[in-house]
């Protein structure tokens, strides 16, 4: 889970897992009452699917000395949540909420109740509207039309483009003839953590420098930023109408090739044009 | 996947920045979904994006609801109607054609009941983290497969053999392949499978191996749950730097 840390947290980290994973929504308690519901009510096979599942689970995977001690072994920090998915809530709490009903004697008031409970113990995930796509492609219109207007201008076949944090993210997905300066990596912990001093000053990173002036709009040297273009061979870069760098791009000599409704396309000159071309393995192999 | 479809490599070029890597990254390496959508992609013509968040997602929300009705109907049958409630040995009543037809009924008319309102869960069980929220918009993801599609499947064979397990002989058809074979892909889909799908086994079998003295299930258990560390231990060791795969001949 992004910014919780196994080692900072140690037995406490499993709470704070928890209270993330299950956010505002209300069925894990439902899967508790469930399960204690199966204890005491169940017939015995519906005992023995559930209840021992359910104590290995709270012995293992909601032990909160679980994740320290898997932490020694592998990475978990980003990633242990995803054993929750273990917990059969999807399962038994729909199972539970019918049985109830077809067994009642008052099955329309039980009816009633239970969905009551179940609207109010989660949040529709199309609360805000459905996002209807905007091509076939299910990729922001906008996005495409930025992929048109550089290759349209471009003079190779891959050209290299810094993107905003967004269409960086899902821009080679839909068109892997752009090259991206950024690593998916690299921009995360940079747009999460900041860049230090002596990440800036890294030779060996010199995209961390237009990371820094572009997106955390941090101070640096024009001759710096250009350099950091030359380095990555970054041709074009896509910013946003409102961003206040655009005077600085426009100060680093960079022009503007085309704009979108909300983006403008600004292009460097490289000195030396890099043209980026597929290795060959035939004559490898 | 576009990488892959548009270099004609596979996983040869950073899908992220399309820059060539001299070694392929063990992360990935095994985790062929994204693999298997390119050859599809480069055999039949199909946009890699068109192929899979339109045409797999779809295919893989009817897999996992295949199987959801799959446990719905054993769940039913085991608690509401009763079929499957009766301790082994016993003699299952006699019933008329029209009573069998109408507990048919009956019992279809549960299972989608069961269906719909685990629907509505995966629609609100809403945080960013829950596979529920995976399944419903971020589909076309391997582990979006491995937390609904594989693990309701090792769930619905472990409630099957759970049926089984107290018989002398299991009437099942080679239940421990069907494992096998679900823990296994899930690992060839997606690395999150290396551990949630050796926990989820050991959660659901180890106390039923232990409740009902099948202890021979042991060594089956086992071979399960070797793909996920196998796997997982494969990282670990390229992380620690001692081994790399390269992308060329050294």
């Amino acid at each position: 889970m992004q910014g919780l840390s196994v080692f900072e947290k140690g037995t406490g980290y499993l709470e704070a897992c928890l209270s993330r994973y299950t956010g505002s929504n209300a069925y894990g308690m439902l899967y508790i009452l469930a399960l204690v519901y199966i204890l005491v009510f169940g017939n015995e096979k519906e005992k023995q699917i559930f209840l021992p599942a359910g104590v290995f689970l709270v012995l293992t995977v909601y032990n909160p000395a679980a994740p320290v001690i898997l932490n020694r072994f592998f990475d978990v920090n980003s990633e242990y949540y995803r054993l929750f998915w273990i917990t059969p809530v999807v399962i038994l709490v729909p199972y539970l909420s019918v049985k109830l009903v077809a067994l009642s004697d008052h099955r329309p008031v039980t009816a009633a109740l239970l969905s009551a409970i179940l609207i109010f113990s989660g949040s529709f995930i199309y609360a805000s509207g459905i996002p209807f796509a905007e091509n076939i492609y299910k990729m922001p219109a906008e996005m495409l039309e930025v992929s048109r207007l550089i290759h349209a201008d471009a003079e190779v076949e891959y050209p290299k483009v810094f993107l905003e944090y967004e269409y960086n993210m899902q821009m080679r997905q839909y068109d892997p003839k752009l090259l991206l300066t950024v690593d998916r990596e690299a921009y995360m912990n940079a747009v999460m953590y900041g860049l230090t001093e002596e990440q800036l000053n890294d030779e060996t990173h010199p995209e961390y420098r237009l990371i820094a002036a572009l997106v955390r709009n941090e101070e640096i040297y024009i001759n710096d930023f250009t350099d950091a273009l030359e380095e990555t061979r970054t041709e074009y870069i896509v910013i946003d109408k409102a961003s206040p760098m655009v005077s600085y791009l426009k100060d680093a000599g960079l022009s503007e090739v085309g704009s979108t409704e909300n983006r403008y396309i600004m292009k460097y000159t490289l000195k030396e044009p890099y043209e980026f071309e597929l290795v060959d393995y035939s004559v490898v192999y | 996947m576009s990488t892959n479809v548009e270099t004609d490599m596979i996983n040869v070029y950073d899908p992220f920045t399309g820059a060539w890597q001299d070694h392929f990254e063990m992360r990935y390496f095994f985790a062929t979904y994204s693999v298997q959508d390119a050859v599809v992609c480069f055999l039949t013509g199909i946009s890699p994006l068109i192929l899979t968040k339109s045409v797999m997602a779809v295919v893989i929300i009817i897999l996992t609801n295949l199987v959801y009705g799959l446990i719905a109907g054993e769940l039913v049958r085991t608690g509401i109607t009763g079929t499957k409630a009766a301790a082994p040995g016993d003699e299952a009543p006699a019933l008329t054609q029209a009573e069998q037809k109408e507990g048919s009924k009956r019992e279809a008319l549960l299972i989608l009941a069961v269906m719909t309102v685990i629907f509505f869960i995966n629609v609100t069980f809403n945080t960013i983290y829950t596979s529920s929220v995976f399944l419903m918009t971020r589909t076309y993801e391997g582990k979006a497969i491995v937390g609904n599609l594989a693990v309701m499947a090792v769930f619905y064979m472990f409630i099957r053999m759970n049926e089984a397990a107290p018989s002398a002989v299991c009437t099942l058809t080679r239940p421990w392949l069907s494992v096998f074979l679900i823990c296994f892909g899930a690992s060839t889909i997606s690395s999150t499978a290396n551990m949630l799908m050796p926990v989820e086994l050991t959660v659901l079998f180890l106390p039923l191996i232990i409740r009902t003295g099948r202890y021979r299930w042991l060594p089956k258990y086992v071979l399960c749950v070797i793909p996920g560390l196998a796997l997982a231990l494969s990282f670990v060791l390229y992380v620690k730097g001692y081994f790399v795969f390269y992308t060329y001949p050294r």
